[in-house]
Order: C-alpha cells, then structure tokens, then sequence
C-alpha cells in the first residue's frame, strides 16, 4: 500500500516537473476563487468610481489613512503566500520532515495581519472615523472588513493545512487538499493587493 | 593575512551560492518581484499625491502607474503562487482576461475627468 502511495505522489510530482497541464487543487475551490474575484470585481469598480466622483473627498480621507500600516500588511501577506507556496512545493518533493513549519510561518503573517488592521481600524474609530462619515471610510472599513473575514477563514484553512501536511507519505488526495487550501490563502493575498492599491495608493 | 584572505574569499563564495540556490527557485523570484513591484506601486501613489499639490505634471500616469503594477502583482500570485502556470488553457487565460479585463476597467475609470 504504501507502495501505490509513494507511486501516486511521484505521479503528481512528475505532473509539476515534466509541464503537463493539470487543475491546482480541487476544481470546486476555483469555482469558489471565480465567485469570489468578480464580487470583488464590483467592490473594485465601487472604490475607482468613487474616487472619480467624489475626488476631493477621497484624496482627503485617504491622506488621512496610515500608509505605513498598509505596507506592512501587503508585506505580511505576501511573505506569508511565499511561505505557504514554498510549503507547498516542499510537502509535493517529500524531502523536508519539517514541512508544517512554512504553515506555521504563514499563520504568524495572518495574525501579524489581523494585529495591524485591529490597530488601524480602532485608531480611526477613536478619531471618530467611521462607515458613516463619508463614501471613502464607507468602501474603506466595509471592504477590508470583508476582506478581514477571509484573512480569518484562511487562518482556519491553514490551521488544516499544516495538521494535514504532518501525514506521511502525503498521498495524491492529501497534496490537493493541500493545494486547495494554499489556493484559497493566496487569493486572500491578492485580493489584499488590490484593496491596498486602490484605497492607500491611487 | 593568508587564512583571512581565504576564510574572506570562503564567505564571499558561501554567499554566492546562497544567491544563486534563492533564485534559481521560480517562488524565491516571485517573492522578489513582488516585493519590488511593491515599492514601485508605494512610488507611483507617491508621486500622484505630490503631483495632486501641484510639485509635478501628470496625475493620470501615477494613477495608471499604481493599477498596472497592482495588475501585475495579482497576476504573479496567480501564476506562480496559484500554479495556474501548469493550470489547463481555460483556466490559465481565464485569470488572464480577468487581469487584463479589470485592469483596464480600473484605469479607464480612474483617468476619466
């Protein structure tokens, strides 16, 4: 049995070595990524819309906003992506038995992440910023607060994600629940990308 | 002076080797590039807000400048983080009509008048 394993391992291996194509993960998880991009997609529209009718108000609040805070959070969460993609590639090889520590790497950048954005948001509630204030603080706190829910579904995801790349010998199942879960995190990475562009950047 | 030159020369090519194993690794390189492309986009809104108090000219350029490069950070997550480079056609130039698609709605908005 553990024969058929490792073959079936190797097999997914070879997949990724030799460039035939194939589905990361399970072809649901990219459904769930379709949907979720083209809400996103609208909330996108929504900021660059504004921006563009209201531009005084919006340059107004967005200097108001602590760059430094959004850089840092971009830099968490890319750093963390990086983790989990190394994990991935790591747990794919089998040649680490430490494997569930890039998990663990990329779950500190998640909650470095939720650390900062719960200092940002209180700071400006204690300003007395907040959704009502105008159309910026509106997209700004409802955006990232959804935002914010994916960060903690993907702390959850990840959480699975490290238990189960402890297995040995992954089998081919396992590496793609894996890949799922590393698909759904870095979709929270990039969504963060463009949020940060489009409300600290513009 | 010998064995310092030598332990001098040892470091600098441990060093050498160290580079060269980060990026010969496809992730390492898109972590790179994503970093850099990140200070880029933090100059590109620099230089719009500067322009906005009227240091410098074109405030459309900033703009475009910011979303593009975002674009392309989105794009390098979805290529070599997602895997979609190994990904079926339909999948991998899905995402890319998505990029391009948004990217271009997102910059004609923000640069209209």
């Amino acid at each position: 049995l553990s024969q058929d394993l490792a073959r079936s391992t190797d097999k997914a291996v070879n997949q990724a070595v030799t460039g035939k194509t194939r589905i990361p993960g399970e072809l649901g998880i990219w459904f769930f990524v379709a949907g979720d991009l083209i809400v996103f997609s609208v909330f996108f529209i929504l900021i660059a819309v504004g921006n563009r009718d209201q531009a005084d108000i919006f340059a107004q609040s967005r200097a108001s906003l602590d760059l430094w805070i959004g850089v840092v959070n971009t830099l968490l969460l890319l750093t963390g992506s990086w983790f989990v993609a190394t994990g991935i590639e790591k747990c794919r090889r089998g040649t680490s038995s430490r494997v569930q520590h890039y998990f663990s790497l990329a779950i500190l950048c998640g909650l470095c992440f939720i650390g900062n954005k719960i200092f940002e948001w209180s700071s400006k509630i204690s300003d007395g910023l907040s959704p009502a204030s105008n159309d910026f603080y509106m997209y700004f706190f409802i955006f990232t607060g959804i935002h914010l829910l994916h960060v903690v579904v993907g702390l959850g995801v990840l959480l699975l994600v490290r238990s189960a790349s402890k297995r040995y010998p992954l089998t081919k199942n396992d590496i793609r629940t894996l890949e799922s879960g590393a698909t759904f995190w870095h979709l929270v990475d990039l969504l963060w990308i463009v949020l940060f562009a489009l409300l600290y950047l513009l | 002076l010998n064995s310092t030159i030598s332990k001098t020369r040892a470091y600098k090519n441990a060093m050498k080797q160290g580079i060269s194993n980060f990026t010969r690794n496809a992730c390492n390189l898109a972590w790179l590039a994503l970093m850099i492309a990140t200070g880029i986009g933090w100059w590109f809104g620099q230089s719009g807000h500067q322009s906005v108090q009227g240091i410098n000219g074109s405030t459309s350029v900033a703009i475009t400048g910011v979303i593009v490069t975002a674009m392309i950070k989105v794009w390098i997550v979805g290529v070599q983080f997602m895997e979609l480079r190994s990904a079926p056609r339909w999948l991998r130039h899905g995402f890319d009509a998505w990029v391009v698609g948004i990217c271009s709605a997102l910059v004609i908005i923000s640069t209209q008048q």
